[in-house]
C-alpha cells in the first residue's frame, strides 16, 4: 500500500501511553477502513498498541521494527 | 462496569488510575472511578495543593518524561468513553472544599455508601 493512502501517526520520543493515546484520538476521528501507521520508539508501546487493536476489534495490518522506531499499521474497523 | 477507589496520595498510583480508566474507556468499558483520602489533593484547582502529593522515583521520572499528565488522562478518558469521576464528600467536607476549589475532571460528590451502590456488580480495584 503506497505511504500516500497510510495516515502516519509520528509519536516519536513519547513515553507509554501516549503513542496508544495518539492512535486513539486519531482513530476515533477517522473514517472506518482508514489506514493508520503509528511510530513509536517506545519499546513498550510496541506491544501494547497491537493488544489494544486486537482488543478494540481493529485490524492488525503490519508491525516493523525500523533503526529503533516501531511501526504499528492499524485499519480502523469499526 | 470498572470501578476504580483511589486513596494513595502517591504520585504513581494515582498516575496509575488515570491510565487503567484511559485504556479502558478506550474500549468501550463504563467506568466510575472513586477519589478519597490522599488522594484528593492531587486533585485540586491550586497546583501548590496538588504537588503535596509523594513523590518516589518512578513518579520523578515519568514527571521529567513530559507526558500528559494524569489529569489530562482523566479528561481523555472521559472523552473516549462512559467515564464518571466522583469526589468523597468525606473528605471535601473535612477540608471545607467544593466542587469548585478543585480540578474540572470530577461530576458530582458521593459518599461511600452511594458510590458502593453505583458499584455493585462490577470489577473494583483499590489504588
Amino acid at each position: 500500500m503506497p505511504m500516500d493512502d497510510v495516515k502516519v501517526v509520528d509519536a516519536r520520543g513519547s513515553y507509554c501511553p501516549g503513542p496508544l493515546m495518539e492512535l486513539i484520538r486519531i482513530i476515533r476521528q477517522e473514517p472506518v477502513g482508514t489506514v493508520l501507521e503509528v511510530w513509536s520508539s517506545d519499546k513498550g508501546s510496541a506491544k501494547d498498541i497491537p493488544e489494544w487493536v486486537k482488543r478494540a476489534g481493529h485490524e492488525l495490518v503490519a508491525t516493523a521494527e525500523d533503526d529503533g522506531v516501531y511501526k504499528i499499521r492499524v485499519r480502523k474497523a469499526r | 462496569m470498572i470501578n476504580i477507589i483511589v486513596l494513595s496520595g502517591d504520585y504513581a498510583k494515582i498516575h496509575a488510575a488515570a491510565m487503567i480508566t484511559m485504556v479502558a474507556s478506550s474500549l468501550g468499558q463504563p467506568i466510575n472511578v472513586f477519589v478519597s483520602m490522599e488522594a484528593l489533593p492531587a486533585f485540586h484547582k491550586d497546583s501548590a495543593i496538588r504537588a503535596t502529593v509523594g513523590q518516589g522515583p518512578v513518579a520523578a521520572k515519568i514527571q521529567a518524561s513530559g507526558g500528559e499528565d494524569y489529569l489530562t488522562l482523566l479528561q481523555r478518558a472521559k472523552e473516549f468513553g462512559d467515564v464518571t469521576i466522583y469526589a468523597c464528600s468525606l473528605v471535601m467536607d473535612l477540608h471545607g472544599w467544593t466542587l469548585a476549589d478543585m480540578a474540572p475532571v470530577f461530576d458530582d460528590t458521593l459518599g461511600i455508601n452511594g458510590f458502593l451502590a453505583k458499584a455493585e456488580g462490577g470489577m473494583t480495584l483499590t489504588m
